[in-house]
C-alpha cells in the first residue's frame, strides 16, 4: 500500500474509534445523548480545539508552544480594561495584538537565537503570567457590554457562538495549511529543518510566522473565554497547554513535526470533551476523577497507536 | 578557682551577648515573610493587607509573596529563598498541607520560626496556627440555604480542590446543617477545584443532568461566579439560588445586581492580621502564640442584597482604621 492510502485508511480508523466512543457513551451514560447535552458537548469540543490550534501549529514544525494559556491571560486582561470601559473594538484589537506580539517574540528568539522552543515558550509562560498578575494586581475586571459578550454567549439557531468561531478558524487553518505555500513550507520545516533550508525555504521566517499565529490564536481564545465568563483575571488557562497537547496528540498531531491535520483536532476535541462530560454525568467521585481522566486518555492514545503501528 | 571563675564569666558574657543580641533586635530590623497561595485571588490580596496592617503596628518589615503558579513546589522554593535570606519569621498558607512539611522542617533546622495560617500544615514545628473556622463557613452556607428554601429543595454542591483541608471542612460544615433536613436533596456533590473555568463547565454539565436545581452551593466565590454564568446562559438563573464563600469584590458586585444570592465573609483580612500580629508578638515580646487560633470575623452571616452596603462599610472602615486604601 502506498503512503497516502495508509494515511487515508488510518484516518478512517481514527474516525471510527471516535464514533465508537461517542455511541458507547450515549448507551452507558444517562442523558449523554440528550439534545441539551449534545449542544453542551458541542460547545465544550470547540472550546477545547480553540485552545489547541496554536499548540498544533507549533507541533507541526516540531516545536511546542507552552505559553498559550498565559498569553491568553495577559492579552485578555489588557483587552478587558478597554472593553469594560465600552471601547469594544479597541479592546479586541489590543487583545489580538498583544497575543500576536508575544507569539512573534517567541518565534523570533526560537528562530534567530536558536533557543530551544520548549525553554522559550516555557519562559514566556511565566513572563506573560507575571505581567498579567502585575497589571491586574490580583483584581478581576468584570462587567462587559453586550456588544462584546455575544462572542462567547450568543447562539445562531441552537449553535453556540464560540463553536461557530472555532469552526471558522479550523476551516481557515485547514485551507492555510493544505492549499498555500505557507502550509507546505510549514510541513517541510516540520519534517526536517536542514532539508527545508537546503531546498531554499526560509525556515526562520516560517517559525516566526507560526509562533506569531499561535500567539494571535491564544489572544483570540482569551477573548472568547472572558466573554463567556463576563470577567477577566490573570488566572486564565493554567491547564491550557496540557489540555491542548492532549487534544493534538489524540487528534493525530505528533511531537516530531510534519505530521497531522488540523481537522484531526476535531476528533481530539470530541474525545477529551466526552471524557470530561462523562465525569460529571456519571457522577464520578471527586477523589477518583483525575485518575479516571488520565486512564481514559491513555486508553484512547494506546488504541490509536496500536491501530497505527499495525497498519504500517 | 580563678581559672574556673574566668571561664564561667566568659561563658556568662557570651550567653549574655547572645541573648542580648536576640532581645535587643529592633523591630525595624525584623523581617517577616508572609507566603500565601496566590495573589490573583482577591481573597489573598485582602489577607496580604491584613498582615501588612498588623506588621505596621509594630514597625516590622513585611513582605507578602505567592507562587507564580498554583503549586506547592513553587511555595517550597519561595520558602527556601526566605530561609537563605535569614528572615526573622515565615508565615505560611500552604497550598498543600502535606507537601509543605519538608520546607517547614528546613526552616526549623535553620532556626527560623514558622507560623501557619489558613490551611493546616501536616507536620514540622510551627509556633502556632491561626485560621478561619472553615466548618463554620460551610455551616453558614448551609443555614442560609435552608432558610431560603424553607427546608425543602434540590441542591448541588461545588466542592473545593480535593485533598485541601479547607475544602473538606467547608463541605463538612455544609453537611452538618443540610443533613438535618431530609427534604433537602443533594443531587450532586463534585469538585470544581476552586476554579472559575471548571465551575462554569461542571455547572453546564450538571444543568443538563438535572432539569430542576433549586440552589448551587459553592465552596468559594470563583466557582460560584462560574456557576452563575453557566446558569445565566442556560436561562435558569432566575429559578435558583447561588451561594459562595469569601465575599470577594466581584462576588459582592454579583450579589448586588442579583446574579448571586449570597456570599459568606471568608475573613481574609482578619486571618492575615491575626497571624501576623501573633508572629510579631512572638518575635518582640517572646509571647508564645496559642496552638490553634480560630479567627472570628466581625461579620459572619451571609452577605445578601439587603445587607451589602452595611458589609462594605464595615470592611472599608477596617481598612481605613489601619491607614489602607479601602478595597470595596
Amino acid at each position: 500500500m502506498d503512503t497516502s492510502k495508509v494515511r487515508a485508511s488510518y484516518q478512517v480508523y481514527r474516525i471510527l474509534a471516535v464514533v465508537v466512543i461517542v455511541v458507547g457513551a450515549s448507551f452507558i451514560v444517562p442523558r449523554f445523548a440528550s439534545y441539551a447535552n449534545l449542544l453542551n458537548l458541542t460547545r465544550q469540543v470547540f472550546l477545547l480545539t480553540l485552545i489547541a490550534y496554536g499548540i498544533s501549529l507549533s507541533m507541526l514544525v516540531a516545536g511546542l508552544d507552552l505559553s498559550v494559556g498565559s498569553v491568553a491571560a495577559l492579552s485578555s486582561c489588557l483587552a478587558a480594561t478597554f472593553i469594560s470601559e465600552g471601547n469594544v473594538l479597541l479592546g479586541i484589537a489590543v487583545g489580538l495584538a498583544v497575543g500576536t506580539l508575544c507569539g512573534l517574540f517567541n518565534g523570533f528568539l526560537i528562530a534567530k537565537l536558536k533557543l530551544p522552543d520548549f525553554i522559550m515558550t516555557f519562559s514566556m509562560m511565566y513572563i506573560a503570567r507575571g505581567l498579567a498578575l502585575t497589571y491586574t494586581q490580583g483584581e478581576s475586571i468584570y462587567g462587559f457590554p453586550g456588544s462584546f459578550t455575544w462572542i462567547g454567549k450568543s447562539f445562531i439557531g441552537p449553535i453556540p457562538m464560540p463553536a461557530i468561531f472555532s469552526v471558522a478558524i479550523m476551516l481557515l487553518l485547514y485551507l492555510l495549511m493544505t492549499r498555500t505555500t505557507f502550509g507546505r513550507t510549514t510541513y517541510a520545516v516540520g519534517v526536517s529543518k536542514p532539508a527545508a533550508e537546503f531546498s531554499g525555504l526560509s525556515v526562520s521566517k516560517n517559525l516566526i510566522q507560526i509562533y506569531g499565529l499561535s500567539g494571535f490564536l491564544a489572544g483570540f481564545a482569551g477573548l472568547i473565554f472572558i466573554a463567556r465568563f463576563n470577567s477577566a483575571d490573570a488566572n486564565l488557562g493554567p491547564m491550557w497547554p496540557l489540555d491542548g497537547i492532549a487534544v493534538c496528540v489524540i487528534g493525530g498531531v505528533t511531537f516530531f513535526g510534519g505530521e497531522g491535520n488540523i481537522l484531526g483536532l476535531l476528533l481530539g476535541g470530541i474525545v477529551m470533551a466526552t471524557i470530561n462530560n462523562c465525569v460529571n454525568l456519571l457522577a464520578i467521585p471527586p477523589r477518583f476523577q483525575d485518575f479516571f481522566v488520565g486512564f481514559i486518555i491513555i486508553v484512547a492514545v494506546a488504541v490509536d497507536h496500536y491501530t497505527k503501528t499495525r497498519k504500517h | 578557682m580563678k581559672r574556673i571563675m574566668s571561664v564561667m564569666s566568659i561563658v556568662l558574657i557570651v550567653i549574655f551577648l547572645c541573648s542580648w543580641n536576640a532581645f535587643a533586635k529592633d523591630p525595624k530590623d525584623m523581617h517577616i515573610v508572609y507566603i500565601v497561595k496566590d495573589l490573583v485571588n482577591p481573597f489573598f490580596v485582602e489577607m496580604k493587607w491584613g498582615g501588612y496592617a498588623a506588621a505596621k503596628q509594630y514597625g516590622v518589615q513585611y513582605t507578602c509573596l505567592a507562587p507564580e503558579r498554583y503549586s506547592v513546589e513553587n511555595q517550597i522554593r519561595i520558602m527556601e529563598d526566605a530561609i537563605q535570606q535569614k528572615v526573622d519569621a515565615i508565615i505560611i498558607v500552604p497550598i498543600d498541607g502535606k507537601g509543605i512539611v519538608s520546607a517547614i522542617e528546613r526552616a526549623n533546622k535553620a532556626g527560623i520560626p514558622v507560623f501557619n495560617c489558613n490551611t493546616k500544615a501536616a507536620g514540622g514545628q510551627v509556633i502556632g496556627f491561626a485560621g478561619i473556622d472553615h466548618v463554620a463557613l460551610g455551616e453558614a452556607v448551609g443555614e442560609f440555604t435552608v432558610k431560603k428554601l424553607n427546608g425543602k429543595g434540590q441542591i448541588v454542591i461545588l466542592e473545593g480542590t480535593t485533598g485541601a483541608s479547607s475544602a473538606q471542612e467547608r463541605l463538612q460544615g455544609m453537611h452538618a446543617v443540610l443533613d438535618k433536613y431530609p427534604d433537602i436533596k443533594i443531587l450532586a456533590s463534585t469538585t470544581a477545584k476552586y476554579n472559575r473555568q471548571m465551575g462554569m463547565k461542571v455547572t453546564e454539565d450538571l444543568l443538563v443532568r438535572f432539569p430542576q436545581i433549586d440552589a448551587i452551593l459553592a465552596a468559594n466565590d470563583s466557582m460560584a461566579l462560574g456557576a452563575k454564568e453557566a446558569a445565566k446562559d442556560a436561562k435558569r438563573l432566575n429559578n435558583m439560588y447561588i451561594i459562595g464563600i469569601d465575599a470577594n469584590p466581584e462576588a459582592l458586585a454579583a450579589v448586588e445586581n442579583g446574579e448571586m444570592t449570597a456570599t459568606i465573609n471568608g475573613g481574609a483580612f482578619d486571618q492575615g492580621f491575626v497571624a501576623t500580629d501573633l508572629t510579631c508578638r512572638y518575635l518582640i515580646n517572646n509571647e508564645k502564640p496559642p496552638e490553634d487560633t480560630k479567627v472570628r470575623t466581625g461579620k459572619g452571616e451571609a452577605v445578601t442584597k439587603e445587607n451589602i452596603e452595611e458589609y462594605r462599610q464595615f470592611k472599608n472602615d477596617l481598612f481605613k482604621k489601619y491607614g489602607l486604601e479601602p478595597m470595596y
